[in-house]
This record gives C-alpha cells, structure tokens and sequence, in this order.
C-alpha cells in the first residue's frame, strides 16, 4: 500500500504540483521519509514489514522528521554506501523512472536483464547500426554527390580555364599576327627604303665621282686656261729663303756637269743672264767640246766661225752632224783648231774634199773621224791617209761618192794601222779586192761595220777575218750573201758583239763555229735568218758570257730551242732576249727559259702567237726584275694581266694585238705598275674609256702612250690621261674614230711635253685643230681615211 | 770578296746626317754611293760594330732624299747595251727621277752637292739634267726669274751681249 500510495505520489512530477503542494512536501519532508523507508524495506526486506514500518514510524515521532535521511532506517550493519535507487533528492524522487520503481519491485530476474540488456543492446546497436548506416550512407551519397559535383566543377573549371586559355591564345595569336603583319609591312617598308637608299648611295657615289672627276678634269683645265699650272719649273724655281745665285755658289766642276748638257744655244741664252754667268758659260771645260749638231737650225756661219774662233786650240770634241749648208770657211776655221781629237761631220751636205783638206791638216791629232752620209770622194780619203795619221776610228758610212781609189788611198797611209774601228756601211760600190786589201793594213782593227752591203760576199769577209785577227764586234746587217763558211773566218778568241739580219743562207753550223771559237760572246744579234733552228741554239750552248740574244723573226724556233736556252752556260747572266715572232714557241719554252734564266731584264715575245696567260704566271713567278716587256699579239688574257701586273719593275710594256684584254685586265695590270712610262695598247680593241680611266690614274709617269685602234675610246678617254699623265711625250690615237677636236683640246692644255702625236684615220679631227697642234708640237701625222676601207 | 760576303749577311747599316739624326738603310742601299763603300772598305774595322757612319756634308733633310732615290733605283738593271758613241741627251731621265726633283731650288742643289760628296753617279747626273732642263729653252729673262739671278749688265754691255749671242733666237 505505501508503495503504492508512493507510487501515486511518485508518479506525480513534483513540478507539475501545486505550489502549495510542493510546498507542503518540501516542509514535510514527506518524500525523504518514504525514500528512507523504501531504502530501509529494500535493504532490510523485514518478514513484517508493517510492523517494521509501524515502529520506524514511532521511532520517526520520537526523533522528528528532520532527522530522517535515506539510510535512517537501515541497520548499522546493512547500511549500503549508495541508496538502492538510482534518484536521490527530492527531484529525482518525483521525476524518475518509473520503470525503475517496477523492476525494483517486480525484481527482474538476470536472464530478463541480460535479454532486456542483450535486447537492449541489439536494439541500441541496430539503432545505431541504423543511424550509423545511415548517417554512413548519406555520408556516401554525400560524397557522391560532392565527387560528382567536383568532377562537374573539375569539368567546368578545365573547360573554363582551356576557353579562357583559349581565349588567351586565340587573342595573343590575333595579336602576334597583327604584329606579325605589321612587322612585315614595316620590315617591306625598311627594305623597300634600304633598297632605296642603297641605290640612292650607290647612285651618288656614282654621281658624286663622277663630278669629282669631272671637276678634277675641269680645274684642271680651268688652271690650264688662267695659265697658272704648276709646272715643275715653277716648284723648281721656288726659293728657299733670300736670292741667291746657287748656280755660282757650286763648284766648278759640277757647274761643268750641269752646263754640258745644255745645247750651244742655251749657253749663250745663258751668257746673257748677269756676269756670273757669262763666265761660267765661257769656262774651257765648257770650250772644250762644240755641238754644233744641237742647234743646226740656228746655227749661221759667223756664228759657227765665232764659236770656233772662241774655242780655237781648247777645241777638242766638234760634231756638227746635220749641218747640211755651212760654207768652206767654216770647215777652214776648223783646220785652225790644232787640238781637235773628234770631228763628226756626218749629213754635212756641203762637205768638200777641200773642206775635208782643211781640216786634217789643221788638225793632226785627229782620232775620231765620222765623214758618213757626205758628198766626199776618194781624194778626201787620200788627204785623210796622208795627213791624220792617228785615227783610229773612222767612219765611211752611205759615203757614195767614194771608190776602190779611196780605200787603196786610205790603205797607203802611214797611219793606217792604228785604225781600230772601220765603217763601210752602205759602201755597195766597193769591191771585194779593195775592202780586203785595205783590211790586210789594219792589224789592229777592232770594230767592223759592214751594214746593207747586199753584195759583200764569203769569200771576201773571210780574207777580212784572216788579216784581222781580233776583231771585237762585227756589224754585218743586211749582208745576205754571206755563208756560214764566213762566220767559221770571223769567229775568233776576242769576238765580243756580233750582230747582223736578213741573211737565209746561213744554217746552224754557223752557230757551231760561234759556240767553238768564241768564248767571249757578249752579244749575239742574229735576227731574221729564217735557217736558223732549235740546233743553232743548242750549238752556243757552252757560251758562258752572252747577255744579249736578239733572235727575232727566226721563225723556226720552237720549245727544243727554247730550253737549249735554258740549259745553255749563259743562261743565268742573259739579260737581254728577243725571240719576237718565234710562232712555234709554247708556254713550256718560255717557262724554261724564264726557270734558268732569273736575270732578264728586257724580253721581247712578240706574235709568238702559242703563248697563253701561262708564260705570264711563269714571267711572273720567275723574272721579278723584267724592265721591259713585249707581248703584243700574244693570247694574253685579262688573267694574264692580272699577273703580269705583280712585276712591279716594269716601266716598258707592249701589248698591243691582244683582243682579249679588257678593261678589267688592264685595271688589274696598272694597279701596281706606278713606274710604267712606255705602255702600248694598239688595237686592244675591247678598252674603253673605264679602262684607260684606271690606267691614267695608276701611270701618271707615262712617257709614251699607243692607243692605236682602240676604237670604243672617246673624248673622255683623253679627258682623263691628260687630266693626269703631264709627262706624256708619244701618244697614238690612230684609228680612234670617235675622237673629236675636244681631245686635241685638252692634250694641248695639260700634255705640255708632247712631242709626237699620230692621229691617223681620226676622221673626228679637223684639219684646223690638227694645224693649231702643230705649232706646239714638233711632230703630228692627221688623216681622216676610213681605218676599214682600202690602205693608204 | 769574302769581306764582302760577310758584309751582305749584314743588311743593315747607320748613318749619320750633319745634324746628328741617324738613318738604317740596307747596305746594298748604301752601297750605291761610291763614298760610303769606299769607307766601309777602309774602315774594316767597323765592320761589326753598330756606329753609324757619319756624312758630316750632309744634312737630314738631303739625306733623306738621297736615301730614297737609291732605294728606288737598288734594283735598277744595268743599263741597256748601246752605243760608246751615244748623243747626251737630257730628256731621257725616267719620269720617276723627274717626280722626284720636284723640288725647290735650294734642295735640288743641295741634292748635287750631297751626291757629288756621297758620289752616286745616277743621282748626280739626273740632278745635273734637272737644272739643265731647268735652264733649256729659256730666255735670259726667263732664266733669271727661275733662278732669282739679278742682270748686274750695264746697258751697254747687256746690248752688246744680246747682240754677240742673238743668233739664237727663233727666226
């Protein structure tokens, strides 16, 4: 029952009461009352327990309520440290379990609390299983989700990144290619103005050469017209400081060797500067040698007498050679010169035998006697042998008047045989019987000149050489009969120079009797004898001293000859070589020779027409000392040119008849021959005006200049040599038809040396201007022919 | 000759102008003054030795000129074989010599004097040739400004010389 009522009680939720109520149970103490007697029954479980709970409940008045607890009621030794129930207090009285409160007092067995348990765990664990499961399955779906939603993210981002990569690219692509475009506009725009500019500078420098050259030529001209050229006779008379005579203040004796070089005329100009000088132009040094020569344009008789008689016995040396028209009393006053040694009265027209008289008995000791090209006769000669007993050199030169009589008088005189130099040349009149006689006096005999006498014969020349065993140098051109058993007469020990031309009779065996008998060869001139062969060079091959080899027109020469050459004794001091027209030469030949032959100096191959740009590596390469050089009508080449330009000692060069040169060639060639004075480029006919353009600027020391038949040259051509060349005396422009009166024009203005000017079928040239050139120049051949049409 | 061997292994060789300044030149170069070889001869003894040969008549500035005429005609030929009996002649100087004596007066002369003393033929003879040339063709007139001469003629001596040499006068 008191549970039950405690139940009821318990039921109620002590905060659900009535204030009052609650109240009421607080002061009561109503529910600590039940709990202590609940304990009490719970733990002490009396057998009557109303009893029990009627003396707790005395002992309860007899304590007062405010004593109770909860174990209150227990024994001592019951008293459990907890309260069987879970709730203590007042709120846990009222508002627990109420289960609690059943169980306690239904007492559920362990099986019931391990199934309650076991049910309630299963059930606990499935509503955990379940809560879990599903908490584990939204996490899953969750996750699901968040994974998709992160793969659509993943998907949205890639494809926004690549639009907006692409957007990028699609921009910067858009943006390159305007660049791109751009660039290309501006790089087209930058070439298009480069190429322009690289015109334009080209153009100007073009231009601007162009009228630098033009202006050179033009001041130079315009100096020309004020007359204010600079000669070097202006640059010369330049003084150092105050006025002084240097002339005076030298010695004697160089004043001497500057003043005979001047021509008589200059002298007395000279005289007529101040004392000083009319006595230096009166020395007898000066006295001593008259050339009468020099000024026989001027030279009157009183004149010629006055200088004779001022000389009178210092006179040692007279030449009056070209004096056609002097009068008897001149060649008288010349007797009256006692000390005369040399008298050279070649071409003097007026020569008598008188005159001749004269002065070989005036003149005793006369040794050198030039008497060719005069009207004498054999008396002259008689007065000769009789009265200039010393003369030892004697010419007789073109003398046609004279006869066998004048050589026998000549061969009777006493002092005829101190001769030591005889010239008959020309003397065709003259038998062999006469010549021999008169050489068989003449022991002493050195030099023989025997020129164009067609008709001297073997046989004749042998007895000479038998009587005249020491001749030196023999001069036998145009002596065409002789054999080769003549040349086997005049080889001897001392034979020095022997020259002669035109024979084909002699073969090589006369080669044979040179190279045995002649060890002193010099100088060996043997020019157009068409038998000679490569043999004949082989035969003077032990020759050790020749220096001069002249074998023009032997046409037969080839290689074989070529290297005799080169093998022979006297290659290494040959010096002089001229195998002009040696059409079998090769460039082996000419390689050979120049290998052995590093000495030359003066070559001549002319229309040898084999030689190709070969024989110029080979000149090149082996004769750096080659002063002077013949090409012309050769195959030389610009590539030629470019080699032979490396001979930088050249200063004679001829290269005329070689088509293939063009201007190129001729700009390689000049390039380094500053030195050049003599250059010939007749019929070169691919030159223009560049071509000699370059040449004029690199040769300004030319002296002598052929541009026959070059005919693309024009006026400009000219405007440039004379612009430069100031020392050009020999210019050929024959055949350069498109030459007009404008070069004459400045040739006269800026050539003041020229001397000779050939302007043959310059049909561009007036006959006025040639006229005005004349009186300037000595010497100008004009003609306006067609250079194409028929000869002159 | 053996001297002369050892002396072309030698190239080079001083020389020393009047006014002290000292030039090296190839021997061969100075070998074309007759003067220098004839001392290098004699003087033996300075063979190895490096003193500079002194040219006490000859002054920098000309020696420099001689020098460079004899550089340029070191390797000259000799000339070609002609003959003994040949015409003088002044207007055969090369047009290098020619460029060369373009020089004021006082220098051309002072160039004959070093070269008579030096004895180069060459450079002698184309000096000479020069002031000939310088002096050819002329009148007096004409001579006396080129060489700055003043006429010391009285009038009447300077008509009587005119008229002794008149006779060569274009007609």
């Amino acid at each position: 029952l008191l549970l039950l009522l405690w139940l009821f009680v318990a039921r109620m939720d002590l905060r659900q009461l009535d204030p009052e109520l609650r109240r009421y149970l607080r002061v009561t103490r109503l529910p600590e009352v039940y709990e202590a007697l609940l304990a009490g029954l719970a733990i002490m479980q009396p057998i009557n327990p109303c009893k029990w709970i009627a003396e707790k409940l005395f002992y309860l008045q007899e304590v007062g309520i405010s004593q109770i607890d909860w174990d209150s009621f227990i024994d001592e030794e019951m008293k459990p440290k907890e309260s069987p129930f879970a709730i203590k207090g007042v709120t846990g009285l009222f508002g627990g379990d109420m289960g609690q409160f059943g169980k306690d007092i239904d007492a559920p067995s362990p099986e019931m609390i391990s199934r309650a348990y076991q049910h309630y765990n299963r059930k606990s664990f499935r509503r955990h299983f379940d809560s879990w499961l599903q908490f584990h399955l939204y996490r899953r779906r969750r996750l699901v989700e968040k994974r998709r939603i992160l793969a659509k993210a993943d998907g949205h981002f890639f494809q926004t990144k690549v639009g907006q990569i692409f957007g990028t690219w699609l921009e910067w692509t858009r943006f390159r290619k305007g660049r791109q475009a751009m660039a290309y506009q501006i790089l087209q725009r930058v070439l298009h103005v480069s190429v322009v500019r690289v015109m334009f500078k080209a153009w100007h420098g073009v231009s601007l050469e162009a009228r630098k050259t033009r202006e050179y030529f033009e001041r130079e001209l315009r100096r020309l017209e004020r007359g204010d050229n600079v000669t070097e006779d202006e640059v010369l008379s330049k003084s150092t400081g105050e006025a002084r005579d240097d002339l005076s203040l030298v010695s004697e004796s160089l004043r001497q060797q500057i003043l005979r070089h001047l021509s008589l005329a200059d002298m007395s100009r000279a005289a007529c500067v101040c004392r000083a000088w009319k006595a230096h132009t009166q020395s007898s040094e000066l006295l001593h040698k008259l050339d009468f020569g020099q000024v026989r344009q001027h030279l009157t008789p009183p004149v010629a007498k006055k200088f004779l008689a001022q000389s009178g016995p210092m006179l040692g040396h007279l030449s009056l050679a070209g004096c056609r028209d002097l009068p008897l009393e001149v060649f008288q006053c010349i007797g009256a010169c006692r000390n005369l040694q040399d008298v050279n009265l070649s071409e003097c027209a007026s020569l008598t035998d008188d005159a001749v008289g004269q002065i070989v008995q005036g003149c005793p000791l006369l040794i050198y006697v030039n008497l060719s090209f005069t009207g004498i006769s054999d008396n002259s000669l008689r007065l000769v042998a009789k009265h200039a007993e010393n003369v030892r050199f004697l010419s007789l030169a073109g003398c046609q008047q004279l006869s066998d009589r004048g050589l026998q008088f000549l061969a009777q005189g006493q002092g005829v045989h101190k001769l030591e130099l005889l010239d008959l040349s020309e003397g065709v009149q003259f038998s062999s019987d006469a010549i021999v006689h008169l050489a068989s006096k003449c022991h002493k005999i050195k030099h023989l000149m025997f020129n164009d006498m067609y008709n001297m014969q073997s046989a004749c020349l042998m007895e000479v050489a038998s009587h005249c065993p020491s001749v030196e140098h023999y001069e036998l051109f145009g002596c065409s009969s002789l054999t080769d058993d003549s040349f086997r007469a005049i080889s001897n020990r001392s034979l020095r120079v022997l020259k002669l031309d035109k024979n084909d009779i002699i073969t090589d065996a006369a080669f044979g009797h040179l190279g045995r008998r002649c060890p002193e060869l010099h100088q060996l001139c043997v020019a157009d004898c068409v038998r000679v062969t490569d043999q004949a060079l082989k035969a003077i091959g032990q020759l050790r001293y020749i220096r001069v080899l002249n074998l023009a027109d032997c046409v037969r020469l080839s290689d074989a000859g070529a290297k005799s050459i080169a093998e022979a004794s006297f290659a290494q001091s040959l010096r002089e070589l001229n195998l002009t027209n040696a059409v079998r030469l090769t460039d082996h030949g000419v390689t050979a020779i120049c290998k052995k032959a590093p000495g030359l100096t003066h070559l001549r191959l002319s229309f040898c027409e084999n030689l190709t740009h070969l024989s110029a590596d080979s000149l090149a390469n082996y004769c750096p000392g080659l002063v002077s050089l013949d090409m012309s009508g050769t195959g030389m080449n610009d590539s030629a040119m470019s080699v032979l330009g490396s001979l930088s000692r050249m200063r004679y060069l001829y290269l005329a008849n070689c088509p293939q040169v063009t201007d190129l060639g001729l700009q390689k060639l000049v390039q380094q021959l500053r030195y050049l004075e003599h250059l010939d480029l007749s019929h070169c006919v691919q030159l223009t005006d560049g071509g000699v353009r370059s040449m004029s600027f690199s040769c300004r020391l030319l002296t002598k200049l052929s541009l026959r038949g070059c005919r693309q040259l024009t006026d400009l051509s000219m405007q440039y040599v004379s612009g430069v060349c100031h020392y050009l005396t020999h210019l050929d422009l024959s055949e350069c038809v498109m030459i007009t009166d404008k070069s004459l024009k400045y040739l006269k203005k800026a050539c003041k040396r020229l001397q000779n000017l050939q302007l043959d079928c310059c049909q561009g040239i007036s006959k006025a201007s040639v006229i005005r050139m004349t009186r300037r120049i000595p010497s100008v051949t004009h003609s306006t022919q067609d250079p194409l049409g028929p000869g002159p | 000759s053996q001297l002369s061997n050892q002396r072309a292994a030698m190239p080079n060789i001083k020389l020393q102008s009047s006014d002290n300044e000292i030039f090296e030149v190839e021997l061969e170069i100075a070998k074309q003054s007759n003067t220098i070889k004839t001392m290098l001869e004699d003087l033996s003894v300075s063979d190895d030795s490096d003193d500079p040969v002194p040219l006490p008549n000859v002054n920098a500035a000309i020696l420099k000129k001689v020098i460079a005429w004899c550089t340029h005609h070191k390797d000259d030929p000799p000339p070609v074989e002609e003959d003994e009996y040949k015409e003088r002649r002044t207007d055969d100087i090369p047009t290098w010599d020619l460029e060369f004596m373009k020089v004021d007066q006082g220098t051309l002369f002072e160039i004959i004097l070093a070269s008579n003393y030096l004895d180069i033929k060459g450079l002698l003879d184309v000096a000479c040739k020069t002031v000939a040339n310088m002096i050819k063709g002329k009148s007096p007139e004409e001579i006396r400004k080129t060489f700055n001469i003043k006429c010391d003629f009285t009038a009447e001596e300077l008509e009587q010389v005119r008229k002794e040499n008149e006779w060569c006068e274009e007609k």
